[in-house]
């Protein structure tokens, strides 16, 4: 560990004395191409986009960002290859990645054993605390049991259909619900769960379920349907008549980006809970749409203007300048030190003030939920007071009250 | 209008404590106003008032007002409110709201015509309660009996019987259920009325009976789960009415059951129409030709973004519709999947004929290719919004809707079959692909130029394809590598399933798995239900099965494939 310290140091040495100005190198692991390019290249485009604003305002601590963009291809232990490559070749201070959970149980391993960071900026099941990553984007009771509650008590919802695809977040999630359900009155007869494999494409059969199951009234779809499998349900969704009115869907995964590969006026009414959505009103998020489009438009990336901000990509963002400031704070690069300074870290992002939490790695945020709008931007119609603390390990899950310790950090 | 009046007097009997100088007169638009502006004050009193009483207005359009509000579409600035729901931008991508009119929810223009605007950050929005929110919810809905609109008529009409009931809604849907003009709006209506009528604990059991036997004779799905919820306290309930209450319950779950069957059936022949449009184009390529063409599914890619293509040039969009582009669209998803196929059976296929696993390998190389040109083009993320007249469904039988939109793969899937029919039987080049396809040394010495057969067919299986795509975009979503994720293997099941080598093999595996996918899908067992994911596991279960005994496929083919 310590010779490999002293590499770090002599390369950073030499590199002083060749360059003018001095870059620190970060690292950006996103899928840029195979199923999970759809979601993942907006957050290279503005992770590229945070570090140039940065770069433009002087760096940090007199250094440039000299981002290292390398493409896993949705393949997961390529994840794993690429990030060490990031780590013990290009000698990355600090990585921003990863979308999937799989993709980031795969590189766990290689950032604690060399002692790296990742930010990972997309909401999961949570049930992880890795000392070497921050997550900024939710755990599971900052976006599920607000839905649910909100379903409950504002919509007066009775019954709850539980539609996820067949991996680990979904089922998380789904048990995560179910606890919180029945602990608040509803009778397991008035839920009901079901999983469709990745890339599913043939609603039929769940739709005709769904209209049995909602035939009575006061029932909803809990949807934790991942990724291209979305289209294809709301379509039939809508082509059997059901609507928001009859049976409103709570999505846990479909965002504004989302919404742009879909016909959206049947959609209108149906919901989402997230922790930020591209409508918030304030100057600070509207600077930072226009900034992302703009820089789509500059840099003629795919979509250019059209493009939209959501909640994976504001977390992506306000990562690179939580890891900033926290570099600042602590005055070096060094993983450890930054670690620290990172805890309990006061912020601005684009969608108001937010908080790292004290010890447990992840994020205070707020939640929101929107209702699909017929221009594809979500109307947000209710909003948590203040922030909500995110449990890494969900008291719904452990019940006796015990939770692992935190994996990671330096080596003894 | 005549509706709206009818509506007063209902309210005016039913609704005793209602302010009667509302219910009096129509109520003219400046008086709206005046609720309008006490539902958005700050006391919490008069909002319920006002709301309460914009209920009571009967206008349907103030059901919008509500809607409005309830959204925090309202907003305020020295006094002066704005209301607007959509927002856009400029080229700086400033944001401005679109200005509606707050009595109505209509646009505001201005003298040039165009919708006024507000820069967002020139208002405060209004702040809208929970209770407050829960509040106009209820009213939007009584209002929302008296739309113009059928399909926001039926939703409130459902909406009415639901718990918590609105039992002022009961002379509107009483007079619906006679007078209503749809049927099917007046069936929902007469249900609801049933349905209010059951649960109404302390009405004369005489009514509720008989709404039980109504309801069981109208095989109403919507009674079932508020059935069930009253056997639960049976003990509670005198005899006959309990009897009443499994008689009504045995009907609609026997309804239920046909409805299930019936649903699977037709579910089962729709996926079995997407299949085998899929693999028509397969069993062309593959089947005939000999070719392991793995590019296939790129090829219904094409067709899918050449249809994207359209729309974008006849700029079609979800709320300003231009339904030509789908028409315009059959023949160039045809052609630009043709044209990519004439491409690749040039460049590469037609080195490949005599070494068929080669030929495996180049056209999966030539697929990655597509998906990677078509991904630096389009970017990942695109949407195509399917012609107007394909969103809904037919009602086949009570409680069976069909989408169009499976309605028409259906016919599109026919309409191909029969065209390939026509042209394999019927025409000399059909003549001329079928010599090659069954000798092709001896059509070679008969004359036939082989070369530009293998051309045309290649191009006919990629353009096929091609339909297969375009078909797609109204039930899934597109994206460049649709062909590998979802497309490839399943066409390349049934076209093994079916034969290699017999287009009749394709139509029959294609409708067998989508029919027997449909059908295990919902079976249950015991709590157990299969569910897609098993579903798909047993399908292929049983297709591994049916190969070990027909190895050949359903249909034995005369394919190229058997010369060797």
């Amino acid at each position: 560990m310590k010779k490999y310290k002293l590499i770090i140091a002599l390369t950073c040495a030499v590199l002083a004395f060749v360059q003018p100005a001095q870059a620190v190198k970060i690292g950006i692991l996103h899928s840029l191409s195979g199923t999970m390019a759809i979601s993942e290249t907006s957050l290279r485009d503005v992770v590229l986009m945070a570090v140039e604003e940065i770069n433009n305002k002087g760096g940090i601590l007199g250094e440039k960002i000299d981002p290292i963009v390398v493409d896993p291809a949705s393949n997961w232990p390529l994840f794993a290859e690429k990030a060490k490559q990031l780590i013990t070749q290009d000698k990355v201070a600090v990585t921003f990645g990863c979308w999937t959970s799989v993709s980031r149980k795969s590189v766990l391993p290689v950032y604690e054993e060399y002692n790296s960071m990742l930010f990972y900026p997309v909401q999961y099941e949570g049930e992880e605390q890795s000392l070497n990553v921050f997550y900024t984007g939710a755990t599971p009771n900052q976006q599920l049991i607000p839905a649910a509650e909100f379903m409950s008590n504002e919509l007066g919802m009775k019954k709850f259909y539980l539609l996820g695809t067949d991996y680990v977040f979904p089922r998380t999630a789904n048990k995560v619900l179910k606890a919180y359900l029945l602990a608040n009155g509803v009778p397991e007869a008035n839920i009901r769960e079901e999983y469709t494999p990745f890339h599913h494409q043939d609603y039929q059969t769940i739709v005709g379920k769904i209209k049995e199951f909602s035939a009575g009234g006061n029932a909803c779809v809990m949807s934790t349907i991942n990724g291209d499998s979305n289209v294809p349900f709301y379509k039939e969704f809508a082509n059997q008549g059901l609507s928001a009115e009859d049976c409103p869907i709570m999505a846990f995964s479909v965002a504004e980006d989302e919404l742009r590969a879909m016909d959206v006026p049947p959609l209108v009414g149906h919901l989402a809970a997230w922790n930020y959505f591209q409508s918030i009103r304030s100057r600070d998020n509207r600077s930072f749409v226009r900034n992302f489009k703009q820089y789509c438009k500059k840099n003629k990336l795919p979509g250019a203007g059209d493009r939209v901000t959501d909640d994976p990509i504001e977390a992506a963002y306000f990562g690179v300048y939580v890891w900033a400031q926290a570099c600042e704070k602590a005055g070096t690069f060094d993983v450890d030190k930054v670690r620290k300074a990172v805890y309990g870290i006061k912020f601005n992002a684009p969608g108001g003030a937010k908080q790292m939490h004290e010890s447990n790695q992840h994020t205070k945020k707020p939640v929101l939920i929107g209702e699909i709008k017929r221009d594809g931007q979500f109307k947000i119609v209710f909003q948590t007071d203040g922030l909500v603390s995110p449990d890494s390990y969900s008291p719904y899950l452990h019940t006796d009250g015990t939770f692992p310790d935190p994996t990671g950090g330096p080596s003894q | 209008m005549k509706k709206v009046i009818l509506f007063f007097c209902c309210l005016q009997a039913y609704m005793a404590e209602a302010p009667g100088s509302l219910l009096s007169a129509q109520v003219a638009s400046s008086e709206i106003g005046t609720l309008v502006e006490k539902m958005i004050s700050d006391d919490s009193k008069k909002q319920a008032s006002a709301i309460k009483a914009l209920a009571l207005t009967g206008e349907p359009q103030v059901a919008r007002v509500l809607e409005l509000f309830r959204q925090g579409a309202y907003h305020t600035s020295d006094g002066v409110f704005y209301v607007f729901e959509q927002t856009i931008e400029d080229e700086d991508f400033n944001e401005f709201g679109l200005l509606l009119n707050p009595l109505n929810g209509n646009p505001l223009m201005d003298e040039n015509g165009d919708q006024q605007r507000i820069d967002v950050f020139d208002v405060d929005e209004v702040e809208v309660t929970r209770a407050v929110r829960i509040q106009v919810r209820r009213a939007e809905v009584l209002l929302r009996l008296s739309s113009r609109d059928g399909e926001t008529r039926l939703a409130a009409v459902k909406k009415c019987a639901q718990p918590p009931r609105q039992m002022e809604a009961m002379p509107f849907l009483l007079e619906m259920s006679l007078n209503e003009p749809d049927s099917k709006i007046r069936h929902a209506a007469r249900e609801s009325v049933l349905l209010m009528q059951v649960t109404e604990e302390n009405a004369e059991q005489d009514q509720r009976s008989k709404a039980l036997i109504a309801l069981g004779a109208m095989k109403s799905l919507r009674a079932a789960p508020v059935i069930e919820e009253m056997l639960l306290l049976k003990s509670e309930l005198p005899a006959s009415l309990v009897s009443n209450c499994e008689d009504a319950l045995a009907k609609i779950h026997q309804h239920q059951w046909v409805v299930n069957r019936m649903g699977s059936v037709i579910q089962g022949i729709s996926l079995g129409s997407v299949l085998v449009l899929m693999a028509l184009g397969l069993a062309i390529t593959f089947g005939l030709m000999g070719v392991i063409n793995m590019a296939h599914g790129e090829m219904m890619m094409i067709g899918a973004y050449a249809t994207f293509e359209m729309q974008r040039i006849f700029q079609h969009t979800g709320s300003s519709p231009n339904n030509w582009y789908y028409v315009a669209a059959l023949p160039v998803s045809f052609l630009a999947a043709a044209l990519v196929g004439v491409v690749v059976e040039f460049l590469v296929v037609r080195h490949l004929y005599r070494r068929p696993l080669e030929s495996l390998l180049a056209t999966w190389g030539v697929g990655l290719i597509l998906i990677q040109l078509v991904r630096v083009r389009y970017g990942d993320n695109i949407g195509i919004n399917a012609p107007t007249w394909a969103r809904g469904g037919v009602e086949v039988m009570q409680d069976v809707i069909v989408p169009y939109a499976r309605i028409f793969i259906l016919f599109l899937c026919a309409g191909c079959i029969g065209f390939i029919y026509w042209l394999m039987n019927k025409t000399n080049v059909g003549l001329r692909i079928r010599a090659v396809m069954q000798n092709r040394d001896m059509a070679n010495t008969l004359g036939v130029n082989t070369k530009k057969v293998d051309l045309y067919t290649f191009a006919l299986g990629s353009g096929i394809a091609g339909i297969a795509g375009y078909a797609w975009t109204m039930i899934g979503g597109v994206t460049p590598d649709m062909g590998q994720q979802i497309f490839i293997v399943d066409s390349f099941l049934v076209v093994v399933t079916g034969g290699v080598g017999e287009l009749a093999g394709v139509i029959w595996s294609g409708m067998g798995i989508g029919v027997i996918s449909k059908l295990i899908e919902p079976l249950e067992i015991g709590d157990w239900t299969f569910g897609p994911v098993w579903a798909k596991v047993a399908l292929l279960a049983i297709i591994v099965a049916f190969i070990q005994f027909k190895p050949a496929g359903l249909f034995a083919g005369k394919g190229r494939a058997d010369d060797r």
